[in-house]
Order: C-alpha cells, then structure tokens, then sequence
C-alpha cells in the first residue's frame, strides 16, 4: 500500500523535474541585435544641432532646410557570413531616405557596402554584406529628408 | 539415597544451565551498515571468545580503511595547494582553439581569398558596350565631384555587371572619402567590395569593385 503523503512526494518531484526541464532556455544563439536610430551621430560635426533625436529614432530639425547625414554604430553577433540586416524607418510624404550599409575590418580598411533607398510611408530593407569577418566592424550612414520629413528607427543585425 | 539426591542435583544444575544458554536475550546492538556488518557465529560454548576476535579483526579493517582515506585526502588538498603543470594534449580541442591573433589573421586571409575569387570573376565577366559605357560615365561624374578621389583615380573599367575602379593615394584620404563615394552611386551601383595594396611609398591602392545587381551571397 502506497501512502497519501509517499504519493504526494512522489509527484511533487516529478512536477519539479518537469518544470526544470520545460524551464530550460532555449537554445541561445538565435539573437538579433535591434539598435534604435537614437545611437546615430551627425556626419558632419558642423551640422550637430541640426539633427534631432526622437523616441523611435532620428530625423533633421523641423527647421532644417535641407537634407543631413548621421552614421550609427551596428553591434552584431559575430558569426559567419554572409549577415544579413533590416533598416527600418519612416517617411513623409513626398521625402525620401537613403543610406549605405558598411563593413570595416579591424584595420580601419574599407570592406564592403550596400546602399538603399526608399521613399515609402514606411520601410523595412533588408540587406546583406557578403561576406563580413566575425572580426569587422558596421556601421550604417543614413541620409536624412529636411524638415524632419523622415525618422530613421535603426538597424537589426540577423543571426 | 544419598547418590540419588546428587544424580537429581546434577541434573536440576544442567537444566538451569541449558535454561540460561537458550532463553538468554540477545545483547541490544548499535545498528551497523551492510557493508560492515560482521558474519556473527553462532553461539556455542565458546561463541563470546569468537565474537570478540571477530570484533577485532572488524575494527582492524575498518582502522586500516579509515587510515587509506585519510592519506587519499590528504593528497589531495596537497594537489589543491600545489597543481602540477596541465600539459595540453596538442589532439585536444583547447589546443587547437585558434589564439585572437592567429583568429584575426585567419580571418584576414579569408578576406584577400575571396577578393581574388572576386577579381578572377571580374575577368570573366562579358562585356557589354552599351552598360559598360553608360556606367563608366556615370562612375567618371561621381569621381569628379570628389576632388581627392578624382585625383586618386588610377583605373577604371566596366563589364556587364560589374565595374572596377582604382583609387590610389594617402591611406587616410582615400579611406575617409571612400565611403561617401560608394554611398554616392545609390541605386545605380549598390554593391561594394574593396581590396587594399599598400605601396611602397606609403600610399595605398584601393580596388574597388562596384555592383549593379543583387546576386547570391556566394557570387559576390
């Protein structure tokens, strides 16, 4: 005869093992890095304050007359090429964005870059630098419409 | 009568003592592990004497055992305090985990690799007149509105998809200029690859090599 309490223990120690088990992270190398625009800088050291940071990212002042550039650092799991990455951001109508994706090796010698362009409400370009050593750096220069007529939110490095 | 009377003595004496051996209660033991547990014999007339010498030769062993572990540990908190030198086995993973350097390096090779798998398909490329001459002067118009890249133009020649273009000059020009260059063909030459060539001098060749179309990752 099994008693209530043997049975009680004896549950109970399966419910734990379960738990343990269904609580185990996933498996951890599926990361992307999503990098809000807010990181960029202006391109132009001269043009600072006429660059405007807002929540969802970065645009020109609304008192801008004309389009500015700013480059943003891309953190980026390092892995094997090629690597792929989303820029996203938002126009008005009528503006456009573009900007060049980079890739620099730890000597500071150029590598690769691919450009984009969009003039959408709304755009997400997905892009890739073929191929990019898990040693090189990224960064993304972006060319930004006047009068804050585009917010760019940032970049995605996949994995 | 007399020796009736002893018979009856003797025989009451050695059924008391029967009664004393049988009805005796066992001694209440302190419990022992299984695997120490000692093979007791049976009681018989001599049973304490070989009980006792059992106990002993018990006490010995477990004396004997309890010394061996005290000499096992004791070597090791020596081992904790004083480690012997860990000799790698070269067939070992660890051993073969490439230092940062050698990483670097490695991956620094990779790269001069596949910039010539990218040269070597450049020469194969066809060549179309009509796409060739159309982006050479698009390529010429965007070189001339960089004084320093202008200047640091050494060659250029377009194919069918595919346009190369030399840059040489100052290391640190050729390289600050060069990004907003590539970023200056927008749509038209999206794509982008270089190869750096130091020179003797000092100065730096850049071969750039600027594309039209989105291809397989592995082509380009």
């Amino acid at each position: 005869m099994v008693s209530r309490v043997g049975l009680t223990g004896k549950f109970g120690t399966f419910a734990l093992m379960a738990g343990a088990v269904l609580a185990l992270p996933e498996q951890a190398d599926a990361v992307n890095l999503n990098t809000s625009g807010t990181v960029c800088n202006p391109y132009n050291v001269g043009e600072a304050n006429d660059i405007d940071y807002v929540v969802n990212g970065v645009r020109t002042g609304v008192n801008v007359a004309s389009g500015r550039t700013v480059i943003c650092a891309v953190p980026r799991p390092p892995q094997s090429t090629p690597q792929q990455f989303f820029v996203d951001g938002a126009n008005s109508v009528g503006r456009s964005t573009s900007g060049t994706l980079y890739a620099y090796d730890f000597n500071g010698t150029f590598q690769s870059s691919q450009n984009f362009s969009s003039s959408a409400a709304t755009y997400d370009i997905l892009l890739t630098l073929n191929p990019v050593g898990s040693w090189s750096y990224v960064s993304t220069l972006v060319s930004l419409p006047a009068s804050a007529g585009g917010v760019f939110f940032g970049t995605i490095a996949l994995q | 009568m007399k020796a009736r009377a002893g018979y009856a003595f003797v025989g009451l004496g050695l059924l008391a003592a029967t009664s004393i051996v049988v009805f005796r209660r066992p001694e209440a033991k302190a419990p022992v592990s299984a695997a120490v547990r000692p093979e007791l014999p049976a009681s018989d007339g001599h049973g304490q004497d070989r009980q006792l010498a059992h106990l002993r030769a018990e006490v010995t062993s477990l004396k004997g055992q309890l010394v061996a572990i005290r000499t096992g540990l004791d070597d090791r908190v020596v081992q904790a305090k004083h480690p012997e030198p860990i000799v790698e086995d070269p067939s070992s993973d660890s051993a073969a985990a490439p230092t940062p350097e050698e990483s670097r390096a490695q991956s620094a090779l990779e790269w001069r690799e596949h910039m010539e798998r990218v040269a070597a398909a450049f020469v194969e490329e066809p060549v179309d007149r009509s796409w060739s001459k159309e982006k050479h002067e698009f390529l010429e118009s965007r070189l001339r509105n960089d004084p320093v890249l202008n200047a640091a133009a050494s060659g250029l020649e377009c194919r069918s998809s595919t346009c190369r273009v030399e840059l040489t000059g100052d290391p640190i020009d050729v390289n600050k200029q060069l990004p907003m260059f590539v970023h200056s063909l927008g749509e038209t030459l999206p794509r982008a690859e270089a190869e750096r060539i130091d020179q003797p001098d000092g100065q730096v060749t850049m071969v750039v090599y600027v594309k039209e179309h989105q291809t397989e990752p592995d082509e380009f």
